[in-house]
């Protein structure tokens, strides 16, 4: 399965939703980014908006998603990520390698 | 009223809860439940339980892959032993264990970008007290305890400025 996706201004923005977290949630990041990938679009922004929870398995294939992204070109930046979210990104530092948004406009208008 | 029976009878004696997994992902699932249930029916803050609830996933995780290596006839035992002082929780599972120091510090910018490390770090950041046992053929037994009324780390941190 992959998260809902919808594409504006040339940038593919993913909803998930609920948990991102071992053997599943992990796995549909994962999924939903190589998809991306697939389908020709290498700018991605992940809208954390409807996210519960995050653990480190969600954390690694978000830091996995983030290389192949730049890897083939792309950029890859977050958007309205819940407090707890930002807690742990901040701890384990993940925070500091993507751009952080609060606003989708501003994202998009963000992207080279 | 059931609340004040419940802290009634914690004051006297602990409250006990144990549960027995098999090593399948989707059970973690049903232990981020009880974890949630039993630190609210405690009276923990959101926040605690937000954070406590994730340290023990991480050991439960650990316990189900690296552990008995996604086996499901082997299972991960949790119990949570909760007092007036502090709540412990001990997760064992029926694995080889591994080298705690072998993991990577995730904190290395070297290490930023690899997979493993991160859900020793978060036990470490969210407990006040982070312990691995390894039993030989008995598998590994984590041990995670919270202090109740400690000072949050973080605030301790501001605190010394």
């Amino acid at each position: 399965m992959t998260y809902p996706a919808r594409t504006r201004e040339g940038v593919t923005i993913l909803e998930p939703k609920g948990k991102i977290t071992i053997g599943r949630g992990d796995i549909e990041l994962r999924d939903s980014v190589d998809e991306a990938i697939e389908g020709g679009s290498n700018r991605v922004l992940v809208n954390f908006k409807k996210v519960t929870r995050m653990d480190s398995s969600g954390m690694a294939e978000l830091v996995a998603a983030y290389k192949r992204i730049t890897e083939a070109g792309g950029q890859m930046k977050l958007l309205y990520l819940p407090s707890n979210i930002r807690d742990v990104l901040g701890i384990t530092q993940i925070a500091q390698v993507f751009d952080i948004f609060e606003d989708e406009d501003e994202a998009l208008a963000s992207f080279q | 009223m059931i609340g004040s029976a419940a802290s009634k009878a914690m004051n006297s004696e602990q409250l006990q809860v144990d549960i027995n997994i098999s090593s399948r992902f989707e059970n973690i699932d049903l232990i981020d439940l009880v974890t949630e249930a039993l630190l609210r029916h405690v009276g923990m803050d959101e926040e605690s339980i937000e954070r406590m609830g994730l340290a023990v996933r991480e050991a439960v995780a650990n316990g189900v892959q690296h552990g008995n290596k996604e086996q499901p006839e082997k299972r991960v035992a949790v119990s949570f032993v909760v007092s007036t002082e502090e709540v412990r929780i001990q997760i064992r599972d029926q694995g080889e264990g591994f080298d705690v120091d072998a993991l990577p510090d995730p904190l290395d910018p070297e290490n930023l970008f690899k997979p493993r490390g991160r859900g020793i770090l978060l036990m470490n950041t969210f407990m006040d007290e982070v312990n691995f046992e390894f039993k030989g053929d008995r598998g590994t037994e984590v041990t995670l305890c919270k202090r109740l009324g400690a000072t949050d780390p973080d605030k301790k941190k501001e605190d010394l400025g």
